[in-house]
Parts: structure tokens; sequence; C-alpha cells
């Protein structure tokens, strides 16, 4: 491993990626790094894409940019492995960490043909299992110690007991030492083609680049709703799926909706406006005969 | 035809508000700006002007009213003092941001604490960078045709920045003085009807104020507000050039005093520009060769065009009515402005601050023949000893006194060399 390591998580708000950049270097700091963790935070909400980055040394760390071309990208949620700039950065001989089901092939083909080295694990599965919560941080830690190298299981066990049992009863302590245990045992290396000597993958080309004469003055916006082209449905991490005979068209969860994502014609429900619904649940919640029951997203997808 | 009046600067002002005829005025009254309030409202009482008048509770809703009624397409004004302009504080920067061209007389005077009602400009240099234009009046007629310009200046396509229009308070605000006041349809065919780039109630073209703007955008409308800024000096000069043409007055970014054959000079805002023209013509009596120039348009800051009526000077004394705390030698920010005017226009000669008037402290022509007296030693020196000074101040060194200049010689020349 290099002298410094630097990390850059990708996932969605309500996963824990800020979390984890943290706790991952708090561990770190315990075993005798310098360390880094800093979140960019946008306006989002639960399950919108958020990132944070780590930085471990062995040297003191000066810099304060963001991670431009991390050693190890991590992945929480396989949904956004169609982000176009998921990868850009990522060195030749850098990581790719999947929290994912799928199979290496599968994910390489979503990740846009990436050839470099992958590493995945079925981390939601195991925080629904042992911690009941789609909370795949702690098991993702567990994988990149066993990766990394960088310390020992025992002292991340060790930091994660102590983050836990200031906040948390001995029960929940447990869980998550279970869950740390079963990602550092059940992760899944798979090595594909690494070009020695090849630069970092290269940012996608953006698409928003105005300069700022072309720009309306005073953050203007000229096109009106346009909030109908930001499509909010990617932030899903559970979706809303309807037993039809059940439905009596009472409408509460269009009165509810706070998207406008229940599609109504004729006083009748049709279905969810899935580019926009952002699996918040209320519906599910609100719903007279429940009819409505909240589904993982990336069960769906990956049964897709 | 206009007609002479005798009025208050505080009514001179109102009288321009009534002749702009503003589709909404939002205000809080306010020592010592409250008479072009209490005036104003009473011409809206009196129904000789159309304007939505809104009595709000404080000095941050006057703002934030005049930011909505802008962007909904109005012609806005407010008009504030000292604590006022302070409370405004947040609602400066958006105003500007947005590209709101409201315009707010501001009567200059000190901030607490100690408590004070009287002249200093610590209110409205502190907003110096918020993103307005700042245009300082030396008296009651400026203050009127200035407040005129300045609807036409930050309404111009080529600006739409918010405009504050300074008077020195108590002294202009409270001093009745001879106002030449312009016919209401000459103001009103000047001004012309606002036609609002974009607003709020055009339903058939609905527009989003205010969004949220993050580092991929943020800075790239900062830099339009910079280009807004940067093209304001044209269209002052321009808005000046119809104004001149129109009503006979001409003003410029600035405006010099016996300057052309001057070895000295000294540069000062507002009301004391008045008072250093009578310093200025007493010395020359003397055979003084000392002049004075008044920046009028201090945001833009006119930094080339100073440095170019000031080139032939051997020694420039800035006045400064506020201190910069904490900035260099705690000088004044007119003085930090000039200093790095004239660094980066090549300008290699002395130049010192005198800090004056805080409070409202009475400043005398005598007390600036003091300053030009110094001025002179410093030229002779070719170097400022002292580079700020606190002008009257009890305990600090007092200024020299023109009488002592013939018997002065230089140290350097008492020490031989």
């Amino acid at each position: 491993m290099p002298e410094t390591i630097e990390i850059r998580w990708h996932g969605r708000g309500g996963q824990g990626v800020v979390t984890a950049a943290r706790l991952l270097a708090e561990a770190a700091m315990e075993a005798g790094y310098f360390i880094q963790a800093f979140p960019d935070y946008g306006p989002e909400r639960s399950g919108a894409p958020i990132r944070a980055f780590t930085r471990l040394s062995r040297a003191p760390i000066s810099i304060h940019s963001q991670v431009q071309t991390p050693d190890i990208v991590i992945v929480l949620d396989d949904t956004l492995l169609g982000s176009p700039s998921l990868l850009e950065g990522l060195k030749p001989e850098g990581w790719l960490v999947v929290n994912s089901a799928g199979s290496p092939e599968q994910v390489r083909r979503r990740a846009g043909g990436y050839m470099g080295r992958l590493a995945l694990l079925d981390a939601t599965r195991i925080a629904l299992e042992v911690l009941k919560r789609n909370l795949p941080n702690t098991p993702l830690l567990g994988a990149l110690v066993r990766l990394t190298g960088l310390f020992s299981l025992e002292d991340l066990t060790r930091h994660i007991r102590h983050h836990l049992a200031a906040k948390f009863g001995e029960e929940v302590v447990r869980a998550n030492l279970e869950a740390v245990r079963r990602g550092f045992e059940e992760v899944r290396v798979d090595l594909g083609q690494t070009p020695p000597g090849e630069r970092p993958i290269e940012a996608a080309p953006g698409g928003m680049a105005l300069p700022w004469f072309e720009l309306p003055r005073g953050g203007l916006i000229l096109d009106a709703g346009n909030a109908i082209a930001y499509r909010t449905g990617d932030w899903r991490t559970f979706r809303p799926v309807v037993e039809m005979e059940k439905c009596t068209h009472c409408l509460y969860c269009w009165l509810y909706c706070p998207d406008d994502a229940i599609r109504v014609a004729g006083g009748r429900f049709l279905g969810f406006d899935e580019a926009h619904c952002k699996g918040c649940g209320i519906c599910a919640s609100v719903c007279p005969p429940k009819a409505i029951t909240m589904v993982e997203e990336s069960r769906v997808m990956a049964a897709a | 035809m206009g007609r002479w009046m005798a009025l208050e600067g505080t009514e001179a002002v109102a009288y321009a508000m009534k002749q702009v005829a503003p589709d909404v005025v939002a205000a809080y009254p306010i020592t010592p700006q409250t008479g072009i309030v209490q005036t104003f409202a009473q011409f809206v009482a009196d129904g000789e002007v159309h304007t939505e008048f809104l009595q709000v509770e404080s000095e941050h809703s006057a703002l934030s009213a005049c930011v909505g009624a802008a962007a909904a397409g109005a012609r806005a004004m407010t008009a504030t003092s000292s604590q006022g302009l302070a409370l405004m504080w947040e609602i400066l920067y958006i105003a500007a941001a947005m590209r709101l061209p409201i315009v707010m007389p501001v009567v200059n005077r000190a901030l607490s604490a100690p408590i004070n009602i009287h002249c200093d400009h610590s209110d409205s240099m502190g907003a110096r960078d918020s993103g307005w234009i700042q245009i300082y009046s030396e008296n009651a007629q400026e203050a009127y045709d200035n407040t005129i310009q300045a609807v036409r200046i930050a309404e111009h396509p080529q600006v739409r920045l918010p405009v504050m229009v300074m008077m020195d308070g108590f002294i202009t605000s409270h001093a009745v003085e001879r106002v030449w006041i312009e016919d209401e349809d000459v103001v009103r065919a000047f001004v012309g009807t606002y036609q609002p780039a974009c607003t709020l109630l055009n339903l058939e073209r609905p527009l989003t104020f205010g969004a949220l703007d993050f580092y991929d955008y943020y800075f790239e409308h900062k830099r339009h507000q910079v280009e807004a800024m940067r093209r304001a000096k044209e269209a002052i000069l321009e808005v000046a050039e119809d104004f001149a043409r129109r009503f006979g007055r001409r003003y410029g970014l600035l405006e010099t005093y016996r300057l052309e054959d001057a070895e000295v000079a000294v540069v000062v805002l507002s009301s004391t520009a008045g008072t250093a023209r009578v310093a200025v013509d007493n010395l020359r009596r003397l055979g003084w060769r000392v002049g004075l120039l008044k920046p009028r348009v201090y945001r833009p800051f006119p930094d080339l065009e100073i440095v170019q009526a000031l080139r032939h000077v051997r020694a420039i004394g800035v006045m400064d009515r506020a201190i910069a705390f904490g900035a260099m030698e705690n000088g004044g920010p007119l003085w930090l402005d000039l200093l790095a005017a004239a660094h980066r226009h090549g300008l290699h000669v002395p130049i010192a601050d005198y800090v004056f008037g805080l409070g409202g402290r009475d400043i005398t022509p005598s007390e600036i023949e003091g300053i030009f007296t110094d001025l002179m030693q410093i030229a002779e020196r070719g170097k400022v000893t002292r580079p700020v000074t606190y002008v009257g101040v009890r305990g600090e060194a007092p200024l020299p006194m023109p009488a002592e200049w013939s018997l002065w010689i230089p140290e350097a020349t008492i020490a031989g060399d």
C-alpha cells in the first residue's frame, strides 16, 4: 500500500456514507495513521446520491482538496453504478468496491465495462439480516480492512465497539461487530485486468459547464417547472409496490405524496411515477387497506 | 422650470423620491434619516405621489420588502442610517446578488457603541463590499441630484445593481440649504418608466428567484456581479451626461478643486469636501499650491481616474470618516483603497491618512489647513512619518499649523544630509 491512501465513498443519503468515511478514519487513527474524513454535502435528502472522502497517511496530511485520484472507490448502492462520474480519477491499480448481490460480470457491465480490480460484498443483505436495516456501511468497513490490510480486524472492532457503546446498548454493538466480521469474511475479489502504468480513469465530459456570461444574472432560473427534469426517482432505495386487488381508490396516497408521484386519472389510482418517487414510504404508511408495501430497490433491479 | 427651495437634505431627497414616484417605498424611520421617511410619507398621505408606502417593523423588513417588490418588477426604494443599515446587513448582499435595482438614500451616522446619532461614515463604509454602488453627496443639492440619477444607474441594462446615495447625517440631512428642485414631469421623463428585465408577476413567463446555487454555479454568478460593477462606471458617466444635458448640473466619478497645479492634495468624501474648499482657498491666498479631490462614486472605486488626477502632486492626504479596525495601521477605508490604487497604477508619492470627525466631531477649515501643512512637510521629506493621524483626538500629537510652515526646517536638513 502507498504512503497515502485516498478513498472516495459513493452512496445515498441515509446509508451511512459520511459515518463510514469517518469510522474508517477514526479506526485508522487508532492504528497510528494521520487521517482526514469529510463529506461533500449537497441539498439532497434521504436517498439522494452523496459522496464522502477518507485520506489515511503515514505522514501528516496538509491537502484540503477533494480526492481527485482515489486509490479506492466504494459504492454503497449499486444503483449508482451507471453514474458517469463514479470511476473518475480511479488509479489503474486502484480498487472498485461495490455493495452488490450481482456477479462480477454484471457489476463490470453496469459500471461501464470497468476492467480493474473489483471487490464485491452483498452488504445490504448482511445489514438487513444482522442489523435489520439497510445500513451497508458497517459490513463494507470489514471488507475494506480485508482488502487493504491497513490495520487488523481487531483494531476495527475495538473502535466500533468504543464508538457505538456510548450511544447504543450491547445488542446493537454486537450486531454491528457481527456485520463487520461478515463483511471481512464474505468479500469477493475479482482482480480483472490492470495494464501497469495506465493513467487514472478520465472524467466523463461534463454537460453543464456554461461560462459565467451565458448564465442568467442573479441566479435566476428562467425555465419554469424544471424540477420535473430532476429525476428524483434515482434517489430511491425502496420502492412502493401495490396490490391492486386491495386498492379502494380512496386516493389517500395521492393526497399525501410529497412529490406528486401518484398517477391518477378519472379519480382512480393508476400507479407510481417512478421517475420522481423517492421511495419515502408515506403512501404505504397512510394507505387504509394496506395495499402498498415498500420493497428494496436493488432487489427489484436485480430481478429486472 | 424648476424652483429654488429652502430644504433640509432629507427633504430634498424626499422631493427626489416623490418626483421619481417609485412603485414601492418600504422604510423604517431612524435618526437622522427620519426626515426622508416623514416627508415622503406626508407626500403619500396628501396624495401627491401614488406610491405603495409600507411602514415596516424594522430595517431588515424594509429592505426585504424592497427585494420582494423589486423581484416583482416594481421600482422600489428605502432609506436608512447607521444601526438601520447594520440591521439590513444580510439583505444588502441578497439585493445586490439578485441584481435588484433598489435605490437607498443612506444618511451617514456613527454606529453604536457608544450610542451616537451624529455623522461619520462607519455605517456605509462597512457595506462597501456588499455589491451596492455607493455615491457620496456633498450637500443637499447633490443628494437630490444623486438620488434621481441613482434610479437610472441602478436600472441601467448593463448594470442592474442596487445603489446607495449617501449624505452626511445632521451636517447635510438637517441643514437647510438652497436647493434647485426640478419640475416633476421633467424628472419623471428623465428617469422614465421602469422596464423590469424579469418579474415574478409575469404569469406568461414564470421564473425562479433566489434558488440554491452551490459550488458549481455560485462563483459564476459572483463573476457576473463583478462585470456589472465594472460596467457601472461607464453607466454612471452616461447617466451624468444625460443629467447635465437636461438639468445643466454636471457630475463625474470624482470632482477636483484647484488641483491642476497643486503640490499637495487632500482626498475627502461628502460635506467635508466643501469645508476643505475653504481651507484650499485660505492657503492659496498665502501662495500655497494646494488642491482637493472629492470622489463622488466610491463603489465602483474610480482607482485609475483618481490616480490620474493626482499624478502630479508630491504628497496626498486622505481624510477618512471611518476606521477600518485592524487593517493596516488602523487607517480608514478610503486611504487603504487609495494606497492600493497608487500601487496598482504606479503612483509613487507619500500618502497619509487623516481620520477625522467620528461620532459627528466637527471638522473646521483650520484643522484641514493643519492637514495641508503636515502634507507640505511630508512632500518636503518625501516620506510619511505618521501614516495615520486621528485628527483632533485628545492625547494625540496635534497637527502643525500653517504659521509654522515658514519656520519649518526638515529634520534631514538639521541632521546635515
